[in-house]
């Protein structure tokens, strides 16, 4: 999901995580109707929002142990992958060390360690690469990735067009709280009469096309 | 996780974050600091008894009937404390349920929310009354 700031991403991204109810319309995630069995939705669903919370008061072991609960996940069960993810976005020397004096790139990545251990099958990001240096970046680009390909559905937002470019597989586009575009990348640029053109250019054009007819 | 189990193990997860936030107040987050928070506690509410004796000392072994300035200094103790407890209440609440800011974790997770907010206004309720009687009892005390 690509647009300007405030152009309405998250809101919609909320309401597909059962966190806010829409005055109008539906809501269905994977097949289940998400506000007549939001517990069903959410049982298969995670959200990460672009502050991630974790407790400063607990290790980011603890943490995940929290949130697989929270999903009504034995610790048992839970702490064997949740070692393997947080070791696999290179928190292995901080497993038992409290969040408190963690920078923002390693909350952001115990966040997302926290949406991925009860398995979801559709994780929702809120602009997850923003603080996040280079190699974190690719460590957690490389995990949503590895997701995708064992059959998880992956929505995020972003504002770093590149990363849009190079990992959806699809693309919508919103402005001023609608969606504008919506396809792979060679349907935007066929939706647009512009088959040569960058995404960057595209977004662009796309949100000052409805700027100006707003 | 059946629903007791799930209401045990949320309380289980408050009394710890809880307990950690209080020993990190109490001892400005340094290590090796639990026993003398623990032994400072002992030690204030000892001291309390001082200005409780200078408050509440000559109103002790009180008989019916009550005089005015008696009923007076009875009637402020009751509304201070009503006060206070309500102010701890207050700072909980935000403290709890805002300054955490996991709210979008939990109501975001299919866990049962009446359950998960019950454990965790009880657990504020409970630590109103630990404050309130750590600042009573030597009141209680010396009446």
């Amino acid at each position: 999901m690509l647009g300007p700031n405030g152009a309405g991403k998250t809101t919609p991204l909320r309401m597909v995580a059962g966190l806010l109810r829409p005055d109008a319309g539906s809501v269905s995630v994977l097949g289940i109707d998400a506000l007549s069995d939001p517990v069903a939705a959410k049982q298969i669903t995670a959200w990460v929002s672009d502050e991630p919370m974790i407790y400063d008061k607990l290790t980011p072991l603890e943490y995940l142990e929290f949130v697989a609960g929270l999903w009504g996940i034995d610790p048992a069960v839970s702490e064997p992958s949740a070692r393997d993810l947080l070791i696999s976005l290179g928190l292995e020397s901080h497993l038992h060390e409290r969040c408190e004096g963690f920078s923002k790139g390693m909350r952001q990545k115990v966040a997302l360690a926290g949406a991925l251990v009860h398995d979801p099958r559709l994780i929702i990001l809120d602009e997850p690469l923003t603080g996040l240096d280079a190699v974190s970046a690719r460590h957690v680009k490389g995990l949503l990735q590895d997701r995708v390909r064992s059959g998880c559905t992956v929505i995020m937002t972003t504002h770093i067009l590149e990363v849009a470019e190079r990992m959806a597989d699809r693309i919508g586009v919103i402005a001023l709280g609608r969606l504008v575009a919506e396809g792979t990348l060679a349907e935007l640029r066929q939706q647009n009469g512009q088959n040569d053109t960058s995404l960057e250019d595209m977004f662009i054009a796309l949100v000052d096309t409805e700027a100006a007819a707003a | 996780m059946s629903s007791a189990a799930a209401l045990t193990w949320f309380a289980r997860h408050e009394i710890r974050l809880a307990w950690r936030e209080w020993l990190a107040m109490m001892t400005a987050g340094r290590k090796g600091r639990k026993r003398a928070a623990i032994v400072g506690l002992i030690v204030f509410a000892a001291i309390m008894h001082l200005p409780a004796y200078a408050v509440i000392g000559r109103f002790a072994d009180l008989q019916a009937p009550l005089d005015k300035s008696t009923l007076i200094v009875i009637t402020a103790t009751i509304l201070l404390a009503w006060a206070l407890m309500l102010s701890q209440a207050i700072e909980s609440v935000t403290r709890v349920f805002y300054a955490r800011a996991d709210l979008d974790l939990i109501m975001s997770s299919p866990v049962k929310l009446a359950n998960v907010f019950s454990v965790r206004i009880a657990a504020i309720a409970l630590s109103v009354i630990a404050m309130a009687l750590l600042l009573s009892t030597p009141f209680v005390d010396v009446s």
